[in-house]
C-alpha cells in the first residue's frame, strides 16, 4: 500500500507531465508523413552505392586494360647510345622513343654489331638532318 | 489482443496501408517522444528525434523480426538517437558552437499554461540532475510514472530484464527520496 502511494507520488513529483508541454501531435503526424514520402523507397535505396561501385569496376578495368605503350613511359632512353642488344631486350622493348637514330657499327660483311646513336628526339627529325 | 494487432498494424504498413501508417505514428508517438525528450531534454529535438525514429522504421519495416515488438523498437531508436545528438551537441559546445536545449525553449512562442509546463518539465530536469539519476533511471522514472508502461514493456523498450527495470525503478525513488528529504530538512533549516 505505501509502496503504491509512492508510486503515485513519484508519478505526480517526479514525472514529466508531456500533456503540458504544448506538443502538436497531429502536425508531428503530418510532418512525418511528409518526411516519410521524401524518404527514398527501400529497395532503390542503395542504388547510388551500386552505381557508384560499378563505375569503380569500370574504372579498374580500363586502367588494367589500357595498353601499356599509352601510358607513362616506363622506359625511355636516357643514355645517347644504346646497344642493339638493350634496343631489343626486354628492358627497353615498351618503349622507343620517336627521332633519328643512327646506327655506327656494320662491318664488311654487313652485320650490325656497334650501336644506336639517338640523335635528334620527336617530329622534325628528317629536317635536322 | 493488442499485441497482435499491433503485429496486424505493423504488417499493413509494410504493404504500403496508409492508414495502418498513422494507427503506428499514433499509437507509439507519444512514448517515443517522451524517451526521447528524456535523454535530449529538449521538447524541440526530441520532436525531431520522434519523427526520425518513424522514418527509420520505415527503411527496416520489411525486415522486422518482430513485428509485436516495434514499439520497443521505436524507443530504442528514439534513445539512441538522441544520445547521438546529445553527443553531437557536447561536441559543438566543446567547440564553442553550443546551443543548450534551454535556448530552444525560450524561443518557442507559447501559452502560458505551455511556457509554465516548459518550466516545470526544466525543473524536473534539474530535480533529476541534483538526484544523480542516471539516462536509464530517468527512462524507467519516466515510462513508468509518465506513461504508465508495465516493467515488462519497459524492460522490452530500453533491452534489459524486468528485474533490472525494477531495481532502476526502486533506485531511482530512493534517489528522490532522498533529495526530498535533503531538501526539506534544508528548508526547514532555513525558517529556523
Amino acid at each position: 500500500m505505501k509502496r503504491d502511494d509512492d508510486d503515485m507520488r513519484i508519478r505526480k513529483e517526479f514525472a514529466i507531465d508531456i500533456d503540458r508541454l504544448g506538443v502538436d501531435w497531429e502536425q508531428q503526424r503530418a510532418s512525418i508523413d511528409r518526411r516519410r514520402r521524401m524518404a527514398p523507397v527501400r529497395r532503390f535505396r542503395f542504388v547510388p552505392a551500386y552505381a557508384a561501385a560499378a563505375v569503380l569496376v569500370l574504372a579498374i578495368i580500363g586502367i588494367l586494360s589500357w595498353p601499356s605503350s599509352d601510358r607513362v613511359p616506363t622506359v625511355a632512353v636516357e643514355s645517347e647510345s644504346i646497344t642493339v642488344e638493350q634496343l631489343f631486350s626486354n628492358s627497353y622493348s615498351t618503349y622507343i622513343p620517336d627521332g633519328l637514330y643512327v646506327l655506327n657499327g656494320f662491318d664488311d660483311e654487313g652485320d650490325f654489331e656497334g650501336v644506336i646513336e639517338f640523335i635528334v628526339p620527336g617530329e622534325g627529325a628528317e629536317e635536322a638532318l | 489482443m493488442q499485441i497482435k494487432e499491433v503485429s496486424d498494424i505493423v504488417r499493413r504498413a509494410a504493404g504500403g496501408d496508409e492508414m495502418a501508417w498513422r494507427e503506428l505514428v499514433g499509437r507509439f508517438q507519444r512514448r517515443i517522444f517522451a524517451a526521447a525528450l528524456v535523454v535530449s531534454g529538449s521538447v524541440e529535438e526530441a520532436d525531431e528525434v520522434t519523427q526520425e525514429a518513424f522514418v527509420k522504421l520505415m527503411g527496416h519495416i520489411e525486415t522486422i523480426s518482430d513485428p509485436e515488438a516495434v514499439g520497443a523498437w521505436l524507443v530504442r531508436t528514439a534513445v539512441n538517437e538522441a544520445r547521438d545528438r546529445r553527443r553531437f551537441r557536447r561536441i559543438r559546445a566543446w567547440f564553442g558552437a553550443a546551443v543548450s536545449p534551454a535556448d530552444d525553449q525560450a524561443s518557442v512562442e507559447a501559452s502560458p499554461e505551455v511556457l509554465a509546463g516548459r518550466n516545470e518539465m526544466m525543473r524536473l530536469f534539474d530535480v533529476w540532475q541534483q538526484a544523480r539519476l542516471s539516462d536509464r533511471e530517468r527512462l524507467v522514472v519516466q515510462l513508468r510514472a509518465g506513461e504508465e508502461m508495465t516493467f515488462a514493456e519497459i524492460a522490452h523498450a530500453l533491452s534489459m530484464s524486468v528485474s533490472s527495470a525494477k531495481t532502476h525503478w526502486t533506485r531511482a525513488r530512493t534517489k528522490l527520496a532522498g533529495l526530498r528529504r535533503r531538501v526539506g530538512k534544508g528548508d526547514a533549516d532555513e525558517t529556523r
